[in-house]
């Protein structure tokens, strides 16, 4: 029963000069895409960070396919993953060695590792340049070696804050493209991302947190039906849901 | 006053020479160390100026030096700030090229080349007036309170050898960016900045390496051979002469100085601007390859591993972790150089170098680490990622004391000395480096050099207790029973790293940046 909930979050709470996050309560289901949604500063990457075990809550649960998060990071850690919009990478190494130093630190063994590394740098383009180092690539190549990073080892929960932030349009598409696969394969995705269009296109279910916490949940029809709009595109209900949360004080 | 400042600063015309200058300046003034404000500067300067009146006063009550050795003492004195000078504008140089900042918006607005070139060389000039004036004018009061009205030269010729270093150093750049290209430009500049910069400390402290004896003996050597090289008015003492305040070597001083600078801006203008534009490209589409091989395993191996390679991939951290252990040097042998023959004491700088380096080297490892999140997100016990930090930072150290402590062990120094070496470079590399675990403050890995930055206390630390281990390998060479007294009261930063060590499981994340150590 567990194993189908990827992520559970309950009264997760955090402050740092004032209140970040504010109570959210949240479950993702097992291969779910879910897209988190929410304007500047409502605490969608402080959320992100706090259930990728980077930053301790002030109060509140974590559960990772059924594993307390905040009791046993170690074992939560081993089933997810985290990409941020600003690429994890080291300038000095080069691809391949980035990847075989995560594959390290997920503990993989070393010819899994190389396999792995040699298919994902040869889907994401990146074979060619797997000796040069990172320090001389373009924000999109970093990013795909990010990414490669992020999936070397394969985890059940990948977490991805802005993951096409200043990507061109085709590199754009081939991380799109890869993500899809991978929910496709079993991969629970959770993703924020400003580009509602992003969303529309790839998510199961849409959660719009403002404030630091979560105030409204479901499918993108849900979301129209909650919104008053059959037909309306997700930025309209956005903006609707939002403004009428912000009336509503 | 002040607000009458901010007032006619305000009025000037945007884009103009002076608009920009007060921009740049505003911008330095505001990247200063946070000790460098008003009351510490002012207690600094006070105590210049009492070392500049001891010393005036010390030189008022010497016989009546030849002309010529006082030529000769302030040529060099003039040589070496010069020397000075030019490390720190290759340097800098090199930065305003690859460090782009706001170059690219100011290369994109409609100010003229020149303008930019005069302002940052300018900001770069006034920097280094103000930098050696601080250090030298106060000595310079000291001899004008005594009569020595020649010393009122100093304030002329220290903007004259900034602007000449300027200039130098501008020039210098740019040849080395069309000999060696983009990529290596700033690495080949950066070493020569600091080997400059070394041979200026050497120049500076070689005096006080001496005994009493050999320095009269040195000063009679260089009085002799400044004569032996001709008259006293030729070209080759200019620099001495201006120092001296005669009015004909300053004003050619000037010219020079300023001659140069305002050549180089000129000329330049373009082929800087352009090289800026130049460099931005290189960073983007420089390729360098690296020996591809099979994967390994393990992973506290990988940790150590990757922490190598990164080290071993950046040589300007290299450099600058030497230029450290050469600072250092003549310190060492000023401090023990009473205590011991010159043979044993040159082996013991070696406990001084593995203090040093090791506190880099921690730093590096745990400190500077780049990407904080991918490590914090991996399943690992940040206790099992500290030791293979540590193990990391520690290996290299190891891999240059052990084998010179061999090397020693087995001279006329006998086991005894190897022991010593051994033992007191571990305890420097121990107190040293879980001094920096800590008190040191993450930053970036390419700030090492301005890690104590606003530390400064830390810094000095670091250095202290490095030195204090030679003197406790001294006493052990003694067979004294205080050098493990004094080990053991050098040793006190360890309990503090160990528990932190100790409690780096139990961290968490901390903070927007999340951090090996609670």
């Amino acid at each position: 029963m567990e194993e189908r909930v990827a992520l559970r979050v309950r009264g997760l709470k955090k402050s740092f000069d004032k209140p970040a996050v504010t109570g959210l309560d949240l479950t993702v289901r097992a291969g779910e895409f879910y897209g988190l949604l929410g304007p500047n500063g409502a605490g969608k990457t402080t959320s992100l960070r706090m259930i990728a075990g980077l930053l301790r809550p002030d109060a509140g649960s974590v559960e990772i396919f059924g594993r307390d998060a905040l009791a046993d990071p170690v074992a939560a850690k081993r089933l997810i993953s985290w990409l941020p919009d600003e690429p994890m990478l080291y300038d000095k190494l080069t691809p391949l060695e980035y990847l075989e130093f995560v594959a390290g630190l997920w503990g993989m063994a070393a010819q899994e590792a190389e396999g792995r590394a040699r298919d994902l740098l040869e889907r994401l383009e990146l074979w060619d340049h797997r000796d040069e180092r990172c320090e001389g690539f373009s924000r999109g190549m970093k990013q795909k070696a990010a990414l490669a990073g992020a999936l070397i080892h394969d985890p059940r929960l990948l977490i991805l804050d802005e993951p096409l932030t200043g990507l061109d349009a085709a590199i754009a598409r081939q991380v799109k493209d890869l993500l899809l696969e991978r929910a496709r394969a079993g991969c629970t995705i959770i993703l924020t991302t400003h580009i509602l269009e992003v969303a529309e296109r790839l998510v199961d279910r849409i959660g719009i947190i403002r404030s630091g916490a979560l105030i409204v949940d479901g499918t993108l029809d849900e979301l129209r039906a909650k919104a008053g709009g059959a037909q309306a595109s997700l930025e309209d209900v956005f903006l609707s849901l939002v403004a009428a949360r912000e009336a509503a004080g | 006053m002040k607000r009458r400042l901010v007032r006619a600063l305000a009025a000037l015309p945007p884009g103009s020479f002076l608009w920009l200058l007060q921009h740049e300046l505003r911008l330095r003034l505001r990247t200063n160390p946070s000790w460098m404000n008003a009351p510490i500067l002012g207690i600094t300067s006070a105590l210049l100026h009492l070392l500049g009146l001891m010393t005036a006063l010390g030189v008022s009550h010497l016989p009546g030096q030849p002309k010529a050795l006082t030529l000769t003492i302030l040529t060099i004195l003039l040589l070496s700030t010069l020397l000075f000078m030019l490390s720190t504008t290759l340097v800098t140089a090199t930065q305003a090229l690859y460090e782009r900042g706001d170059m690219d918006l100011l290369l994109s607005s409609p100010l003229s080349r020149r303008t930019i070139l005069w302002v940052r060389a300018g900001a770069m000039a006034a920097s280094l007036v103000a930098g050696s004036g601080f250090l030298l004018w106060p000595i310079a009061n000291g001899f004008i309170l005594f009569g020595y009205a020649g010393a009122f030269a100093a304030y002329l010729w220290v903007p004259a050898l900034a602007l000449f270093a300027t200039g130098l150093g501008i020039a210098l750049t740019l040849a080395l960016f069309r000999l060696v290209g983009p990529r290596r430009t700033r690495l080949v500049a950066q070493i020569i900045g600091v080997s400059t910069g070394i041979g200026f400390a050497v120049v500076f402290q070689g005096p006080n390496l001496l005994s009493a004896a050999e320095k009269q003996a040195l000063f009679q050597r260089l009085a002799a051979s400044a004569r032996a090289t001709g008259p006293l008015d030729g070209l080759l003492w200019l620099p001495g002469r201006a120092a001296m305040g005669e009015a004909g070597p300053l004003a050619v001083l000037l010219a020079a100085g300023g001659g140069l600078f305002a050549l180089v801006v000129w000329s330049f203008a373009r082929r800087f601007t352009g090289a800026v534009t130049a460099a931005g490209g290189a960073t983007a589409t420089t390729r360098r390859r690296s020996r591809a091989r099979r994967f390994r395993g393990g992973t506290l191996a990988i940790l150590r591993a990757k922490e190598l390679r990164l080290l071993a991939r950046d040589p300007w951290l290299l450099t600058q972790m030497s230029q450290q252990v050469v600072a250092i040097l003549p310190m060492g042998f000023l401090l023990f150089r009473h205590q011991m023959g010159f043979g044993s004491l040159a082996w013991l700088i070696l406990v001084a170098a593995a203090g040093v380096i090791s506190g880099g080297l921690v730093w590096l490892a745990v400190v500077g680490e780049e990407v904080p999140d991918l490590l914090a997100s991996a399943p690992l016990r940040p206790r099992a990622i500290l030791g293979a930090k540590l193990q990391a930072a520690y290996l290299p150290v190891a891999t240059f004391v052990l084998p010179l402590a061999f090397v020693a062990g087995t001279g006329p120094g006998g086991v005894w000395l190897g022991l010593t070496l051994a033992a007191c470079s571990a305890g420097a590399g121990l107190s040293v480096g879980m001094l920096d675990l800590q008190y040191a403050v993450p930053a970036k890995r390419g700030d090492f050099r301005l890690r104590h930055r606003g530390r400064v206390i830390l810094g000095a630390a670091e250095l202290l207790l490095a030195l204090a281990w030679v003197g406790v390998a001294t006493l052990m060479l003694a067979y004294s029973i205080w050098a493990l007294i004094l080990g053991i009261v050098l040793l006190a930063p360890v309990p503090g790293g160990l528990t932190k060590f100790g409690r780096a499981d139990r961290a968490g994340g901390t903070g927007p940046r999340p951090r090996l150590l609670p």
